[in-house]
């Protein structure tokens, strides 16, 4: 067991030894007969015992559940929404008979189930405490001797003789809180109490909770479904799954495990797959790690810019329109070909992150790429915005198609000569296999879009056969359905699709190779990545960290992989790419070449 | 268990209860402007109209006829009102079952006792009237003790019967009023037993409300002593009552929860 509270404060003496057991559960089943509880008349009884109707629907809440909590632990529940956490409880608590098995628990058991079950509303708060009490089963005297303490806690002190109808249900959550709490109970049952009230409050009962573990070795078990919670309280804690025991152990264990699930999934296969992910061992050399997260796209874009450009001093800025998608992967090819860096433009005003960028390069060139199907997309003249502020030439490139888009950056690319020897050519919804390619490759390649080569060949590119180099025409997917860029379950795996069969297709030219991870789910920051990705030698892959089957699948392909990662970049906030996440891409591809 | 613990659980289990009686007294009375008086004057009010409507139409001889009818009817009232409220007592504290280990006896118990507060309010009107009509207060009120709590006991034993029953049928709390309704007249509370037919005078022999009733009118009209036999009657009557609500409540109650 591993003892994750700090230590005992001094003078504080336990109340009893730490390897006693507090609460012993053994092969509890409860089953609810869901028809039967529908028959709440007599006449629905009479008709369907008259036809012989009694088909009880079991629901098996619980299904064979044992394990032992020793006197001073505290033990966490967790599980989704109807995995039987809370029937679990209230069978420890005493309040429901199990089907089979048995309870048994030492000690006085104060279960913190729901607040203020009990309370009448149209009493005032001084009877209330009584009443409540005594349904807690206080005696008169203890609640006499205690009424004060509990006002205090409560800081209610001024509204004694209201009635607690006009409370807020902040402030009747923290009577209740403190009645249910002023007994030093053995056993502590908490069920998702603390989610009510302010934060203060949520605080202070956590306060009073350490408190009872601390001073009075209270043992304490925790109903939740935030792991993060279990994991900072808990020693130990059981995840349930639909009425079954998934997993027991060590409380940090098991949430990390619950985190990477996702909850628990219906196929076996895919939970094989995540576990035994979770469970490879340790990379053996370290691999430098860095995680890059900004508040919005805005100040992603500005962050990865600056970190790509190191100490170095530009005088060309592109500048992409932020709210378009497609606008961003063309500008980032364009701004790669011409080696200068890419940031975002907000539609409504040059952001704080922008201006100070723009400052501390003061460029001679600002480029800005606008695709202007309905109008441009800037609701200011951000022309004449940015020459002002820092007195460079501003370049507009605007567009109405993504194909003019495209051509138009080609052209302004080729009078330059900045292109390199090969052309990706694809569909719009291929940007991610472009970009994916541009980071692996790592050539000064011109993307153009196109829906078939009939479109090129009629396009003023075609004709100018001059300017047109040897375009390798990549066709990255076989579907010709567009994909729809609104559905993020869409996204997540189909981007990330194209993305590993692109990897998988030029890795092997590669050596030395970085790894960026970005989340399939939210692009912006695989886009706004590439000309970073390259700056560090590494090469965007996508994960889709919201589903679990699209994880398995993906992990299933990076162990396979030959490449080695030199480094392992980040990119976007925790809720893209959880820590358990990183955990196992790490394990994985390290695990690869093993 | 040990005895010094039984005897905490058993002194909890009263303050359990005394809290939820006042709880039902407090908001009984809340904002209303006469209070309490409301449980001396009701009994008081209705005897009143009882005793025109009956009296004018029915013409009943009988001496004493408010004394008479007032004895009746708030006795009658103690059982048909513990009853009724210890009924849905138990459907009616489902949140607080639900989530707090407690004894569930509490509840049609504490009923009962409420219905008896009830009782003790509307004696104060029995007793106004009686010396009104100067109806001689003797000794034998003092009987009034044991028929209590042959009352009490009856009523207890009917409404954990009622309350554990009505967890499951919910039809029961339907039946019950029409059965109330039926009892009140089939028991002679308005008219004098002498009108009864022979043969709704052998059912009254087992009509436990017949022998209450006329158990305290006994005693506080005709000033009569009943009888050692009558006297085991009812507290047949009310032990049966007992064991029978009981054994179906202590039978039921584990699966109270499922149901509510």
């Amino acid at each position: 067991m591993i003892d994750t509270r700090s230590g005992m404060p001094e003078g504080a003496t336990p109340v009893r030894a730490k390897d006693e057991l507090a609460v012993c559960v053994e092969g509890v089943s409860m089953v609810f007969n869901i028809a039967n509880q529908k028959l709440n008349s007599l006449k629905e009884y009479f008709i369907s015992f008259m036809r012989r109707e009694f088909v009880f629907k079991e629901f098996r809440a619980l299904e064979d559940i044992s394990f032992r909590v020793n006197a001073g632990d505290v033990f966490g529940i967790i599980g989704t929404n109807g995995s039987g956490k809370s029937t679990l409880l209230k069978i420890i608590a005493g309040v429901l008979e199990p089907t089979n098995g048995s309870v048994e628990t030492h000690g006085r058991i104060s279960p913190l189930i729901e607040l203020g079950a009990g309370f009448d509303y149209e009493l005032t708060a001084r009877e209330n405490i009584y009443l409540n009490g005594a349904l807690l089963g206080y005696s008169k005297s203890f609640i006499d001797e205690h009424f004060d303490e509990i006002v205090a806690f409560s800081e209610v002190e001024d509204f004694m003789e209201m009635p607690l109808k006009n409370f807020s249900s902040g402030m009747v959550a923290r009577i209740a809180f403190a009645i249910a709490t002023v007994m030093v109970p053995d056993i502590l049952i908490v069920d998702e109490v603390l989610s009510v009230g302010d934060f203060a409050f949520k605080q202070k009962c956590e306060r009073r909770i350490q408190e009872l573990i601390e001073d009075h070795a209270t043992t304490v078990l925790i109903v939740s479904h935030s792991d993060n919670q279990i994991e900072e309280l808990c020693d130990n804690a059981l995840w349930l799954d639909r009425g079954h025991m998934k997993m027991i152990g060590p409380a940090r264990d098991v949430c990390q495990a619950y985190r990477l699930l996702g909850g628990g999934i219906d196929d076996p296969d895919v939970e094989k797959t995540l576990l035994d992910a979770l469970a490879l061992p340790d990379e053996k050399k370290e691999l430098p790690t860095e995680t890059i997260a900004m508040k919005d796209r805005y100040e992603m874009a500005v962050e990865l810019a600056r970190k790509s450009l190191g100490e170095k001093r530009v005088d060309h800025v592109v500048i992409a329109s932020g709210s378009q998608f497609d606008t961003r992967v063309l500008a980032a090819a364009y701004a790669n070909a011409a080696g200068a860096p890419i940031v975002l433009a907000s539609p409504k005003a040059l952001t704080p992150a922008l201006t100070a960028f723009l400052y501390e390069h003061r460029p001679e060139v600002v480029t800005i790429v606008d695709r202007t199907e309905a109008g441009t997309s800037f609701e200011f003249d951000i022309a004449a915005q940015v020459s002002s502020l820092i007195g460079a030439d501003v370049e507009m490139l605007q567009a109405e198609s993504f194909e003019g888009l495209s051509g138009m950056l080609y052209e302004r690319g080729a009078r330059s000569g900045i292109w390199g020897d090969v052309t990706l050519a694809g569909k719009p919804s291929e940007c991610i296999a472009m970009l994916t390619a541009a980071s692996l490759v790592n050539d000064r390649h011109p993307f153009i879009y196109m829906y078939n080569e009939e479109a090129l060949k009629d396009s003023r590119l075609y004709a100018d056969e001059s300017s047109l180099r040897d375009a390798e025409l990549i066709s990255f997917s076989e579907e010709d359905s567009i994909i729809d860029l609104e559905s993020p379950v869409d996204i997540g795996y189909r981007y990330a699709k194209m993305n590993y069969e692109t990897v998988e297709a030029l890795m092997p030219k590669c050596d030395d190779l970085g790894v960026v991870f970005a989340s399939s789910r939210n692009l912006s920051h695989a886009i706004a990545a590439l000309q970073f990705a390259i700056s560090q030698k590494s090469c965007i892959v996508l994960f889709d960290s919201a589903d679990p089957h699209n994880k398995a699948k993906a992990l299933t392909r990076f162990l396979r992989w030959e490449i080695e990662p030199s480094r392992m970049t980040f990119v976007g906030p925790d809720s893209d790419l959880s820590a358990v996440d990183k955990k196992i891409l790490r394990k994985s591809l390290c695990a690869g070449r093993r | 268990m040990s005895l010094s613990k039984a005897q905490s659980h058993r002194s909890g289990m009263w303050f359990t209860i005394s809290s939820l009686v006042s709880k039902d007294f407090k908001l009984k009375y809340r904002r209303s402007v006469l209070g309490v008086v409301w449980s001396v004057l009701n009994p008081l009010l209705m005897m009143c109209v009882l005793t025109a409507v009956f009296s004018t139409f029915f013409r009943f001889e009988i001496e004493h006829y408010p004394v008479y009818l007032i004895l009746g009817t708030t006795l009658f009232a103690l059982m048909s009102e513990s009853t009724g409220s210890a009924m849905s007592s138990i459907i009616n504290s489902a949140s607080l079952i639900k989530k707090v280990r407690i004894n569930k006896i509490v509840f049609p118990i504490e009923k009962v006792l409420f219905s008896l507060i009830n009782f003790a309010l509307s004696f104060v009107a029995v007793l106004v009237v009686m010396v009104v009509l100067q109806v001689g207060i003797t000794w034998r009120i003092f009987l009034l003790i044991p028929l209590l709590v042959y009352v009490v006991l009856f009523s207890a034993g009917l409404g954990l019967l009622l309350s554990s029953l009505a967890v499951f049928f919910r039809d029961i709390i339907h039946i019950w009023g029409v059965v109330i309704t039926a009892w009140t007249y089939a028991t002679p509370l308005f008219y004098p037993a002498s009108i009864l037919p022979e043969w709704m005078m052998r059912f009254e022999a087992f009509n436990p409300m017949y022998h209450y009733v006329t158990y305290y009118r006994d005693i506080a009209l005709w000033g009569n002593v009943p009888s050692l036999a009558e006297n085991l009657i009812c507290m047949a009557f009310a032990i049966a009552a007992l064991a029978v609500g009981y054994a179906a409540f202590s039978a039921l109650q584990k699966k109270f929860i499922l149901y509510i």
